[in-house]
Formats: C-alpha cells, structure tokens, sequence
C-alpha cells in the first residue's frame, strides 16, 4: 500500500512555493518560482515541478492545503482541504524545525509580519498595512535602479565599510535618497548597506513597534536570503538572528501540515495541472454595495465564487 | 422654525450614540423624523466627493447621509457637541460640525437644526434639550416632558443591549471584543463587515458600547486621569471591565482618528494577559486584508486555548 504523503501550497503576490512532505514532516518534493501575477498558472507549473520529483509508486497525495494571499482560489483550484491564513501557517511550519522559536520575523515580496511564539504556539502578530516600503519589492525596484541583480545585495552589502544612511519610509522618498547619494559620489556598496539597514530598521520601527523580541529568532521569507538585511537585524537587535534554508518554504510547509492534522483526506490529482483555469470579476448591480465578486471557471465550468456581501450577489453554480 | 414638520437625522457619527435621544425628543415633541438609511457603497462615495482627502473616513460617510437627507426634509439636525466635562470632550470635528456641513454643501443651501454647547459653558444635556425645543418654538412644559420621556426610551435602549450582550457573555464559543467608536463598530459598511466575517469564524462579536456608560466612564478614570475624550474613555472603560471575560480585543478604529491613535496605542502597552488586535478600516473596498487578519487573530486565541498545533509530540 502507497505510504500517505500531503501537499502544501503557499501563494503570495511575488512568489509561489509549494511542498510535499510525508508522515514524519520530511519534505519530499519542493518547488519555489515567481507568481508573475498569474496564481493559477504558478501553482499549475508548481505542480508539475513537485510532480516530477514525486514518487507517485510509493506514495499518494492524502490532503492538501493552501495558504497565500492567493490561498481561497488554488484552494478551490486543487480542491484543498485546508485553507488558511499565512500567519498560522508559518507559525506552524516554524514552530516543527524550531520547537522553541520566541520570535518569527518574516518579510516577503509585499507583506512583512512579525509573529511572537510562546510555548510553541502564536500569542500575538502584526502585520504590515498597505504600504510595502521596506519588502521584497522595495529592494527589487532599487536594485533595478542600481543596475545590480537583487540576490547579490547581500554579498555585496556584507563588502561595504559603512552603511549609507538611506530613508526608507517610503519608497518614494527612499528613491530620491538613494539618487542623491549616488550623485554625490558616494559608493555603490555603503548604499546597498544602507538600504538592507533601512530595511531592517523600518520593520522593526513599523511592523514590530511595541512587540517585544525574544531570542531565539527566526527570519524568514524571501528578503531572509539577503545576508546584509540578516546582518543589520543582528547588528540592531543585539541578538543571533537565525535563518533556516528552507525558510522561504515554511507557509507551504506549515499548510502541508495542518492538511495532516485535519485528517480529513481527500482526493488530490496532479491533472489540475493541465486544465484551464479562469477567472472572472463582476460587478454585482443588485445594491449601492456593488461588491466585487470573484468567479472561478474550470474547463468553462464555475467551481467556486466569492466576494458578495450579502445573498443577493450568490452566484449560484 | 414653525415650518418644520420633518427632521432629518444623518445615520453618522454620534448618531450611534445620541440617535434614539434625538429621534424619540423629536418625536414626543410631535415631528416626524426622517433617518438616512443604513451605510453602503453609494452613501461613501457621496461623502467622498464632498470631503477632502485628510478627514478621517466616519465624516466622509456623514456627508454622504446628509447629502442623502437634502431635499427629503425641512431641516437636517447637526448638533455641536464639544462635551459637558473638560476630561470628558468631544473631537474636533464636532466642536465644528455645523460650521463644516453649512460650509460644505454651501450651494445647495440647506437648512441646519443645531444646538450647541461646550465643556467650559455652565449647562446640563437637560438644558441643551430646552434651549432645542425652544428653537423649535414649542412651550417649555412640553419640552421637558419630551425630553424626560425620550431620556428614558433611551435608556430602555440601552439597558436591552447590556442584557443582550451579557447573554452572548454565556456563550460556550470565543468571544471577541470589538472596541471602537459607535459609528465605527455599526456602521454596516465599517464594522458591521467585521462583525459577519467573526461570525462566519465561529466566533462571537462583543462591544465596547454594549456596556454600561456610566461604569465604563467611571472605570476609564483608574486608566487615565487627564485623558481629554469622552468616547475614548468610554471605549477604555468597556475594555477594562471586558478583558477577563472576553478572549480576545479588536481595537478598531477608522482612518484617520487622531484620540484612536494615541490611546489605543497606550491600550496596546497596558493591556495585558488577553490578545489583542490593532485594525485600522480606511476607504479601500474588499475585505481580502482585513479577513486574513481577523482569521489569523481567532486562530491565535483558538490554537492558544486547545494548547498548540499539535506539531509536537
């Protein structure tokens, strides 16, 4: 008999992740790549990487979840059978590696968040509003204007002296900072070390205002793979700020989990991979609310529709 | 002001608070009245084009039901509310209200019944209501009257939503509190979208004006002493006299309120021992952000209650 195995999607703005563990919370397939604004095609090319590395004659995909500002349309793609919030899901994913986590600092493509751990389990989050100064895309676009690629902004902070002093409030008043520093000739290294700072000091004087940090600390989410943001956080915290290789997987690892404890199994094939997926936002006219509501086709047929306010815009299958 | 037979009541600000008072003391003194209807899309947009950008988003909405209210009534009624105690004030965009709205639908001419009075003057919410009435040239004997009998339907109303909520208090379910500013927490377009999505997690929805003013009033002043606002104190007395019997306090407020943002962040240092959740609601449509945050804010008091995730063995 095929040993049981669970699948876990985490869908953010910039990127899509996706894992396969089994009983034991080992990873048995795991696949990272862009969303490029597009969640059903990435979690469709998702799956067939994670296809590829899956022993399908030893096991079978017993439930799955989703996460993911994404996470109720793949949800409703893949037919998961938990859909969940990216805050539990991380918690839950950190807290198997790190069983004594006080602290998960997490900065993402658009969103950052701070969670607090006590006792293995989440006592307080924040999150940040609409602004994204200060994530994944902020040091995208600036590294975009610096000409360099942005995985090397780590390496190449690490290099510099000192760090630049650089706003990063705003990305706007972040940009002219930074154009001003360069054309006052200051070097292309202290300015990328002045922004990985920036960074670091504004999520800990915005999203983590007022929490307290205790060790040990975890950092995640994709900005954890710029050793100079993770350098300027230990720097500002005075404490070891720890970085786990898979820690830009742990919202699909956490969601892959929560689908084994639910023990409510479910029927998963990777055939969604191949079907066509579309959506549709219509207006409903029906009040002065005009909510916004999503519908979810597969092959033509609507699978899934939410975003109405009240009974009246139920769009019935 | 003979002429008026129906007052228009704006479905806004402190008409969550005050409303019943008024429409009831209107209405004993033997005139109709005619309420804006409850908040949605089309009402904030309205609002919208009347305010400029910086007012915070319950004024916007107020606009929109008073311009709702144009051409549907002989008067519309903006009181001047500033506060009967020098601890216990109103904000600014109430010591102004009247000026604001004659100013701002300026062209369309409309008719305002106000009323006004200030922490410094020497008067009662009795005396307020006889100087009310006697604009509205009715003799003062009736007055009174109106006003005693609309004091207490008032209280009756208020009595009924205690009762109520020291029922949900017995629910076996999670119960959260959801603190704010009346027109903040009902307003269907502003809290009342909060409210379905807690109970759609199975939670159960408490308020910070579902309790008793006076003791909430009274417990404020262990919190503070110089605190200035009236509501405030009334929001932090409610969260003090609520916090071991809820599991969990959303602080709500609504962008931007310039008392919310310094009490509720002293809120959020000195209460401890339950889960707290800061939410700020502004003018961008879709609850997409505010349900993630809710959904990950009852998971916390969930998985905290049942011990863990359950990921340790």
């Amino acid at each position: 008999m095929k040993k049981k195995a669970y699948l876990g999607i985490d869908i953010g703005s910039i990127s899509t992740k996706g894992v396969i563990i089994n009983e034991k919370n080992e990873f048995l397939a795991e696949c990272y790549l862009w969303t490029e604004g597009n969640p059903t095609q990435a979690t469709q090319k998702v799956l067939r990487e994670l296809e590829k590395q899956f022993d399908a004659d030893a096991y079978r995909i017993a439930a799955s979840g989703t996460t993911g500002s994404a996470r109720k349309l793949v949800g409703s793609m893949i037919g998961a059978q938990v859909i969940k919030n990216e805050i539990t899901a991380h918690a839950v994913g950190t807290t198997t590696l790190h069983p004594d986590v006080r602290t998960i600092l997490e900065i993402g493509g658009q969103d950052s968040k701070i969670i607090c751990v006590e006792n293995g389990v989440a006592v307080d989050y924040a999150m940040n509003t609409l602004c994204a100064a200060g994530t994944g895309a902020f040091l995208s676009s600036q590294a975009h204007r610096l000409g360099v690629e942005v995985e090397e902004f780590g390496e190449i902070a690490l290099k510099a002296k000192k760090a630049a002093p650089i706003a990063a409030r705003c990305t706007v008043f972040a940009e002219s900072d930074l154009v001003h520093k360069l054309q006052v000739g200051c070097p292309k290294e202290e300015i990328i070390a002045g922004l990985c700072k920036a960074v670091a000091g504004n999520y800990l004087n915005n999203v983590a205002k007022g929490k307290k940090i205790v060790s040990p600390v975890v950092f995640q989410g994709g900005v954890s793979k710029n050793a100079g943001v993770v350098r300027m956080f230990e720097e500002q915290l005075g404490m070891p700020v720890l970085v786990d290789e898979k820690g830009h997987l742990m919202g699909a690892f956490g969601i892959a989990i929560l689908a084994k404890e639910r023990q409510d199994e479910g029927e998963f094939s990777f055939d969604v991979a191949e079907m066509e997926f579309k959506t549709r936002e219509i207006t409903c006219g029906k009040c002065a609310n005009h909510c916004e509501i999503i519908c979810v086709y597969r092959d033509g047929m609507l699978i899934d529709s939410w975003g109405n306010r009240c009974d009246n815009g139920a769009v019935r299958q | 002001m003979s002429r008026i037979h129906t007052i228009g009541i704006p479905r806004g600000l402190m008409a969550y608070r005050d409303g019943i008072l008024w429409k009831e003391f209107f209405g004993n003194l033997g005139f109709e009245c005619l309420v804006s209807p409850k908040s949605d899309r089309d009402i904030l947009d309205t609002g919208m084009r009347r305010a400029v950008d910086e007012t915070c988003l319950p004024f916007k909405m107020y606009l929109g039901h008073v311009e709702w209210l144009i051409g549907k009534c002989d008067a519309v009624f903006v009181p001047r509310t500033a506060g009967y105690k020098k601890r216990e004030k109103l904000c600014t965009r109430y010591e102004s209200l009247p000026d604001l709205i004659r100013n701002i639908f300026r062209d369309e001419h409309i008719d305002i019944l106000t009323v006004s009075y200030d922490w410094d003057m020497d008067t009662s919410e009795e005396k307020v209501f006889l100087e009310l009435g006697e604009q509205l040239e009715k003799p003062k004997k009736e007055v009174k009257k109106a006003y005693a009998k609309a004091k207490k339907q008032q209280d009756a109303w208020l009595k009924n939503r205690e009762k109520a909520q020291n029922e949900t208090l017995q629910s076996s379910r999670i119960k959260v509190l959801l603190s704010g500013h009346p027109y903040v927490l009902h307003d269907t377009y502003m809290g009342g979208e909060l409210a379905q999505i807690i109970n759609n997690f199975g939670a159960e929805v408490l308020y910070s004006d579902c309790v008793n003013r006076e003791s909430a009033l009274k417990k404020s002043y262990d919190f503070s002493h110089v605190m200035p606002w009236l509501i405030n104190r009334e929001i932090t007395g409610a969260d003090l006299l609520l916090k071991k019997k809820a599991d969990g306090i959303i602080l709500l407020s609504a962008y931007p309120c310039g008392p919310d943002a310094l009490v509720n962040d002293m809120l959020t240092r000195r209460i401890k021992g339950i889960p707290l959740l800061n939410l700020t609601l502004d003018a961008q449509s879709g609850t997409a952000g505010v349900e993630t945050r809710i959904e990950s804010f009852i998971d916390i008091i969930r998985y905290q209650k049942a011990g863990g995730y359950g990921n340790q063995n």
